[in-house]
């Protein structure tokens, strides 16, 4: 097939899509397509009329990539692309999002769920610019159950950019401040401890299925912007040690299924399609949601080709299986 | 070297791959693990690398608006005593990141604060002919010959040429010489046929008269772009020559993490911290270079950088004011 690989962009996260790009076009060429890269210049429409790929995989990660930008765009032209819908990008994209719809789809569907996520609240940048909102600093350790510390993110995008450890009121001013460099809403919510997971999923609607889980450990300190980008500053270990999870065996078993479970709701409450990398902390007693990523990184440090390896499929033919779909 | 008031025989000098090579050979000849070097900070970044593979104590010295201050200097020096600094490193003209030019009576001073507290200088000049407006400046060099002096045609001719030279006693240079036998045995004689035949059969100054023309008015275009729109809050310096303006903003104002932001607008700087030994200081303040866009760009690059800056500082206030920084 003529498959268009979006990639670069100029959203912070270009580094990283530049490298997604380069693997996922070698990926699909070793599976016999034909691949045209593409950067999202001024020419990208005409380029894409006149090249008429017959499907599109977008490697482009946050702002324009990530937010329904791309695939609204794509829609618009009627070119079938791997992923979630412009409608769902939307939705992912916003952090602040995800208690409401997890409740949405606990109601659709009047069950429990296993997923859980952090208490926190989401405050607009104008809030603080125009209204005085720093001056209530000292109200986030009232509201959020447990108090410092606390986590500091933009409410979108990813790559842990702008994210933060706040242990005291004193360091909230800054950790903010930079945080609203990445975006105009930013996140303040319960600092999770536990194990850090990344649980990739393939498929859509029931026929979605769990790649094993990543555990992730960085070697030193935080898994930070940096440590994604660096070799051996962060240890993937893929599946999860059971030993991660629980002292007993069985134990660990039925706590690597309920994490997975978590991450497929997640999928689902969202309605995402394809591919998706849902990230998350096991705090000991329950599988706390961060994220739900639908452009997962594809570098060589990347989580979601780390999961295909654990499952024993190369990522030539997963993405081949991706873009065949839409022949 | 005769030109800008050095006299030097032949044997005073050795050629060097650009002034880049020079540093790493004096920093490999003299410095030991642990030693004090002096730099005005923030300083050359290509220095501190250069520096640092050796591992000295870089002592940064700040400066004003008449080049590296003498009296801070001095404290340092009665700080760490006589003979505690190995040498000081000091970009005399049009300083890369600050701008600035030492003024010729603190040139003098710092010789005598040399003899005094016994340290080499080395100064460091690939600017000093780019000049666009004020007097010429005599070298250290031209003032004591115990100086070690780095020129490089980088600058006036073609960085690709990788030629430079380093100008100092025998004695220093024969040690010199040494270390660069064991990097490079000697560097390229081919580049130094080019630039021999630009410097000999070409109007090289009549070129340099056309690059120094379209600098002024780059440094022009730059100066009155900030004068136009920069915040009140913030400060710059007017250098004379060069391809830099510092900037200062506020104290609470990161460049590093507002660099991302000036990038969405189109707009590049180098964050001040990269410029100082323990990459902290200078974090409110921003290296601007003027040499490569065209003077309309230049306005435009610096209007979408004020509202930039402007926007921070609106987000600034709002925390400052409630007590939240
Ligand atoms: C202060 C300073 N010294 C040395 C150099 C390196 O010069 P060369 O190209 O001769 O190695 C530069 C180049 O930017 C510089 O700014």
């Amino acid at each position: 097939m003529k498959v268009a690989v979006l990639m670069g962009g100029n959203s912070f996260e270009r580094k990283f899509s530049l490298a997604s790009g380069k693997r996922v076009c070698e990926a699909l060429e070793e599976a016999g397509h034909k691949v045209v890269p593409l950067d999202t210049t001024e020419d990208l429409v005409p380029t894409l009329r006149s090249e008429r790929p017959q499907v599109c995989y977008s490697a482009l990660h946050g702002k324009h990539g990530e937010d329904g930008t791309i695939q609204g765009l794509l829609e618009f032209l009627k070119i079938p692309f791997v992923g979630a819908s412009a409608s769902t990008c939307r939705d992912t994209w916003n952090k602040a999002t995800l208690p409401a719809v997890l409740q949405s789809y606990r109601a659709a569907n009047d069950q429990d769920l296993t997923a859980s996520c952090p208490v926190g609240i989401c405050l607009a940048r104008d809030a603080f610019k125009d209204m005085g909102a720093a001056t209530a600093i000292e109200l986030f350790a009232e509201r959020i159950p447990g108090g410092y510390p606390l986590c500091v993110k933009p409410a979108c995008g990813g790559s842990a950019m702008g994210v933060h450890r706040v242990e005291h009121v004193e360091d909230m001013g800054r950790a903010l401040l930079d945080a609203f460099t990445y975006d105009d809403e930013v996140i303040v919510e319960q600092w999770i401890e536990g194990t850090e997971l990344a649980v990739s999923i393939l498929g859509s609607g029931w026929d979605a299925h769990v790649l094993p889980p990543v555990e992730i450990v960085p070697t030193s300190g935080l898994f930070t912007t940096e440590a994604r980008l660096t070799d051996g500053a962060v240890a993937y270990i893929s599946p999860v040690r059971l030993g991660s999870l629980a002292p007993d065996e069985a134990q660990a078993q039925a706590i690597r299924a309920e994490i997975e479970r978590a991450a497929l709701e997640v999928y689902h409450a969202y309605g995402v399609h394809d591919l998706g990398r849902v990230d998350l902390i096991w705090d000991g007693a329950q599988a706390q949601i961060l994220e739900i990523d639908v452009s997962p990184g594809m570098t060589e440090h990347s989580l979601f080709p780390t999961a295909c390896e654990a499952s024993g499929l190369s990522l030539s033919s997963v993405l081949d299986h991706l873009v065949s779909q839409y022949a | 070297m005769r030109e800008i008031g050095v006299r030097c025989k032949p044997d005073e000098v050795l050629i060097t791959t650009g002034a880049q090579e020079a540093l790493d050979l004096i920093a490999k000849t003299f410095i030991n693990p642990g030693d004090i070097i002096l730099t005005e900070g923030p300083t050359y970044l290509g220095a501190l690398q250069a520096f640092s593979a050796y591992e000295p104590d870089v002592h940064p010295i700040p400066f004003d608006d008449k080049g590296m201050r003498m009296d801070l200097l001095e404290e340092e020096l009665k700080r760490i005593g006589k003979g505690g600094a190995k040498f000081l490193y000091t970009i005399p003209n049009f300083q890369n990141p600050g701008g600035v030019t030492m003024v010729l009576e603190r040139r003098k001073r710092l010789i005598e604060l040399s003899h005094e507290y016994d340290f080499m200088i080395v100064e460091d000049d690939p600017y000093g002919r780019l000049r666009y407006d004020g007097g010429h400046v005599i070298p250290i060099k031209a003032l004591s010959d115990d100086v070690l002096y780095l020129g490089t045609i980088s600058k006036i001719f073609a960085p690709g040429l990788r030629t430079g030279w380093i100008a100092a006693p025998k004695s220093v240079l024969s040690k010199i010489n040494l270390v660069k036998q064991g990097t490079d045995l000697c560097g390229s004689s081919f580049d130094q046929v080019v630039v021999e035949h630009y410097f000999t059969d070409t109007p090289w100054e009549k070129t340099l008269q056309t690059f120094v023309k379209t600098y002024h008015s780059r440094r022009d275009a730059m100066l009155a772009a900030l004068d136009e729109f920069f915040p009140k809050e913030a400060s710059w310096t007017h250098p004379e020559g060069g391809f830099f303006v510092w900037a200062t903003l506020p104290d609470y104002v990161d460049t590093s993490s507002m660099l991302p932001v000036a990038l969405e607008a189109g707009v590049t700087y180098t964050p001040g911290d990269g410029f100082f030994p323990d990459g902290v200081s200078g974090k409110n303040s921003m290296r601007l270079a003027f040499c490569y866009e065209s003077p309309e760009h230049i306005r435009e690059a610096i209007r979408r950088l004020a509202l930039v800056i402007e926007d921070r500082l609106e987000l600034y206030r709002a925390f400052l004011e409630a007590g939240a920084l």
